[in-house]
């Protein structure tokens, strides 16, 4: 039992010893700026920037779908709760101070929660659910215009895009939702049905946009140029189902890494 | 609706969002001809005094008012007249590009220029702290700048007009440490040249944090240095909406300041990544610093806070602290006697040193509802504007030009600088009994030739006997003292060494703690022709080259 007590304090007595004379042997340097590499005039200005030749930049956006009245389409619910959310990559490359154009790629993930007029609702005419939405996932690829409205450092600062593209319906469903009596259904009182693979729902939509952007954030207004709908021999008499509300304005939030304007830095 | 009615409509609020009431641009006209100006009708007495001071002419074109006859047909060719700049015989207005286009046409324009947006306000921090670390900080942030002798010898800017431009100053009239501002009737004139009405005690209180560490006093005891000081105050900036925000409101401020007499002007505001690239930060290429340039002209001395932006890419001092004639106030850490770690550093893009001088950057300020601990360039800036103050009623006679470096040379590391603290804290002793001549020396070097390095060594102490690293053509410092307490309100022995080219341009700075250690420089090979200077307790040993020379 001595035995192992002298060996830890031998082993305290050491580590103590170590620590101490780290202490003394450490300089203790509390600022050291090397001015040369610090110099603006040799640091490299990034290639890559909100305000550079290129700047690619990741874009996240959640927009509403407005229920606008159209006589010959589809309504959905006037809530708001029909939305549309985006993820999408971006690419922009500047021609001037005041003028840049690019593309962006994105994926959308929209739902329409299409309301139960008193005539049921037209994807399956006469019958009213309690709920019943579509939900589309797609990609896409657009390009867009830019102008910039004031002068800026290396921010995106006020812009205005004008910008046209077209998404790709990869996967979409209907769901509709029921209230029921438990009694008849094996105890559940509300049934939940979703249909998928829908013949159609149009794969190929087109659309144009504006964007006006303030730094990271932009109000986004997206339209879409064709019916969501295709004809379908299995549906609506063979005919082209009425369109769905074409109109999302939402917001959009572009993030990126900033350049550091030095080629290296100091510690 | 229609679909396309309802598009159209929808797109045309789009495209109108950043379009309207944001392009604003400069126009600047060729001549003021026929223009009428009596300078005793437009300016302040004191404004008169000080120009004859400077030995300007009271008929200096500059201030000749703008042709109401060109401002018409602007007006008439664009969406409306944002502000006029007798200085620069200009005027902002807010355009399109396609009527700016039209305007910079017609023949008495000379050039227009989109102005530059969003300001980037200095940070304010509150921090909860112990009370008696708050008193401590009260008391030093005047005291580092031996505030004391000042008041022995009755210095209070009194006499002195401080304008301050800034984004509110909420609560001034009923915060009891403004008490004395608003009993004596110190506030001369105010001004809000965002909404362009009087009215400024209210929208944010930062501008009453900055007030407070120039004319400040609480329960006795003084938060600025110059608490008699008279007072121009202008709101330039709308914080909470920077991007309707533009430096027309800085430069007409500016304007209006010199009309009212100001001595001194206060600003603790930034332009810099939101508006410009770093190499745009060498004084000219922003109209903000030209207006500041032109101030400093006018006998108006600037101050202006370096910029928090050490910390974060930018890392350099921002507009219009880039100007030469503005004097850039950077931020020391109190409780480490250097630099604040967000405090910007210097050079300009055209190498110019700055900061100039260096003040708290954490200090105990009002906000128009009690008082707290912050931090930021922003304090630093008026800390030294109210010891300029005082010294300026000191010295009346000073042009504005040996006013600017009398405070230069008053700081606590003169004649030694870097781009960090440029000349240090200021110091009252350096006006009033000036700098002691017969500074002991601290240090002394020698060449080692085995090391081919040189070898510094503090005079007081034992030095602890260890080598340099044998890199070629290398120096070495070597410090050891025994460890410091220090207090807040004086200097901390710190050893400062740079290492500069011949044109005085640094090519690296340091600062050390001295302890029982070896410190020692062993970066690239110093150029032959560089000197290397130590600063070390008021003394400085400088080496050029090989050559010793002890000064």
């Amino acid at each position: 039992m001595g035995k192992i007590k002298k060996t830890i304090s031998r082993i305290l007595l050491l580590l103590v010893l170590i620590l101490v004379s780290r202490n003394l042997s450490a300089q203790q340097v509390l600022l050291d700026k090397n001015v040369e590499k610090q110099d603006v005039r040799n640091s490299f200005m990034p290639e890559r920037g909100p305000n550079m030749r290129h700047f690619w930049g990741r874009t996240f956006s959640y927009g509403f779908i407005i229920p606008l009245s159209y006589a010959d389409s589809l309504q959905i619910k006037s809530n708001l709760a029909s939305n549309s959310l985006g993820l999408g990559y971006r690419y922009k490359l500047k021609l001037s101070e005041f003028l840049s154009i690019g593309t962006d790629i994105q994926y959308l993930r929209s739902v329409w929660h299409i309301e139960q007029g008193s005539r049921g609702n037209l994807i399956q005419q006469g019958v009213r659910h309690h709920s019943q939405k579509l939900i589309t996932n797609d990609i896409g690829a657009g390009v867009y215009v830019r102008v910039n409205f004031a002068r800026r450092g290396n921010t995106l600062g006020k812009f205005f895009d004008a910008g046209t593209g077209a998404q790709y319906v990869f996967s979409n469903r209907l769901v509709t939702t029921d209230n029921v009596e438990a009694s008849k259904n094996g105890g559940a009182n509300k049934i939940k049905t979703a249909a998928s693979g829908l013949d159609y729902v149009n794969p190929i939509q087109p659309y144009i946009l504006a964007r006006a952007g303030f730094g990271r954030f932009a109000i986004i207004c997206r339209y879409r140029l064709s019916n969501l709908f295709s004809a379908s021999e299995n549906i609506y008499g063979g005919r082209t189902l009425p369109n769905l509300s074409d109109l999302t304005i939402g917001l959009e939030l572009t993030t990126f890494k900033a350049e550091r304007p030095e080629p290296e830095r100091e510690e | 609706m229609n679909r396309a009615k309802i598009f159209y409509l929808l797109i045309h609020l789009v495209i109108c969002l950043p379009t309207n009431g944001q392009s604003v641009a400069w126009i600047f006209f060729s001549d003021k001809e026929g223009v009428v100006f009596d300078p005793y009708s437009y300016f302040d007495t004191m404004a008169i005094n000080r120009r004859k001071r400077e030995g300007l002419s009271l008929s200096d074109p500059t201030d000749f008012p703008v042709r109401q006859d060109n401002i018409e047909k602007i007006a008439e060719r664009c969406d409306s007249i944002k502000g006029v700049s007798r200085w620069f015989n200009a005027v902002a207005a807010y355009a399109t590009p396609h009527q700016l286009e039209v305007i910079s046409q017609m023949p008495f324009v000379t050039e227009t220029q989109w102005m530059a947006e969003q300001p980037f306000l200095s940070r304010c921090d509150s921090s909860p702290a112990l009370e008696e670390k708050e008193f401590q900080l009260l008391m030093a942030q005047t005291e580092r700048m031996q505030y004391s002798l000042l008041k022995e010898k009755s210095l209070s800017g009194k006499g002195v007009r401080v304008a301050i431009f800034d984004a509110g100053f909420r609560g001034v009239p009923t915060d009891s440490v403004f008490r004395h501002v608003v009993a004596n009737g110190q506030v001369i004139a105010t001004h809000d040249f965002v909404k362009n009405k009087k009215f400024v005690f209210g929208y944010h209180s930062h501008g009453t944090e900055v007030l407070s560490c120039i004319s400040g006093i609480y329960q006795g005891m003084a938060m600025g240095c110059a608490s008699d000081a008279q007072l121009l105050l202008a709101r330039t900036e709308q914080p909470f909406n920077e991007s309707m925000v533009n430096e027309d409101n800085w430069i007409e401020s500016l304007e209006w300041a010199d009309k009212w007499g100001a001595d001194i002007i206060n600003s603790s505001l930034i332009y810099t990544r939101q508006l410009y690239f770093r190499k745009d930060m060498n004084g000219r290429n922003s109209l903000i610093s030209r207006a500041a340039a032109m101030a400093y002209h006018k006998g108006i001395l600037v101050v202006n806070s370096a910029g928090n932006d050490a910390d974060s890419p930018w890392e350099i001092i921002g507009a219009p602290a880039d100007a030469d004639s503005v004097l850039t106030v950077g931020g020391i850490d109190p409780w480490t006697g250097y630099h604040s770690y967000f405090s910007s550093y210097g050079p300009t893009a055209d190498r110019r040193m700055k900061p100039n001088l260096s003040a708290f950057g954490w200090a105990m300020v009002s906000n128009g509802n009690g008082i707290e601990m912050a931090s930021g360039t922003s304090f630093a800036a008026p800390l030294v504007a109210g010891f300029a103050a005082c010294i300026r009623q000191m010295h009346p006679e000073w042009p504005v030009r040996q006013l600017f470096e009398e405070l230069q040379k008053s700081g606590d590391l003169y004649p030694y600088y870097d781009y960090a603290h440029g000349y240090g804290v200021p110091q009252a002793g350096y006006f009033l009994h000036k700098k002691n001549t017969d500074i002991a020396p601290t240090l002394t070097s020698f060449f080692n030739g085995e090391t081919d390095c040189f070898e510094f060594e503090i005079a007081d102490t034992v030095s602890m006997e260890e080598h340099a690293p044998q890199k070629e053509k290398s120096k070495s410092v070597k410090v050891d003292v025994s460890h410091q307490v220090f207090d807040l309100s004086k200097m901390r022995d710190l050893v400062y060494l740079h290492v500069a080219k011949a044109d005085g341009v640094l090519k690296r700075y340091n600062v050390f703690e001295p302890g029982k250690k070896l410190a020692a420089y062993t970066d690239d090979p110093y150029c032959d022709d560089c000197v290397i200077r130590v600063f070390y307790k008021g003394f400085i040993l400088e080496i050029s080259g090989k050559n010793k020379k002890n000064n």
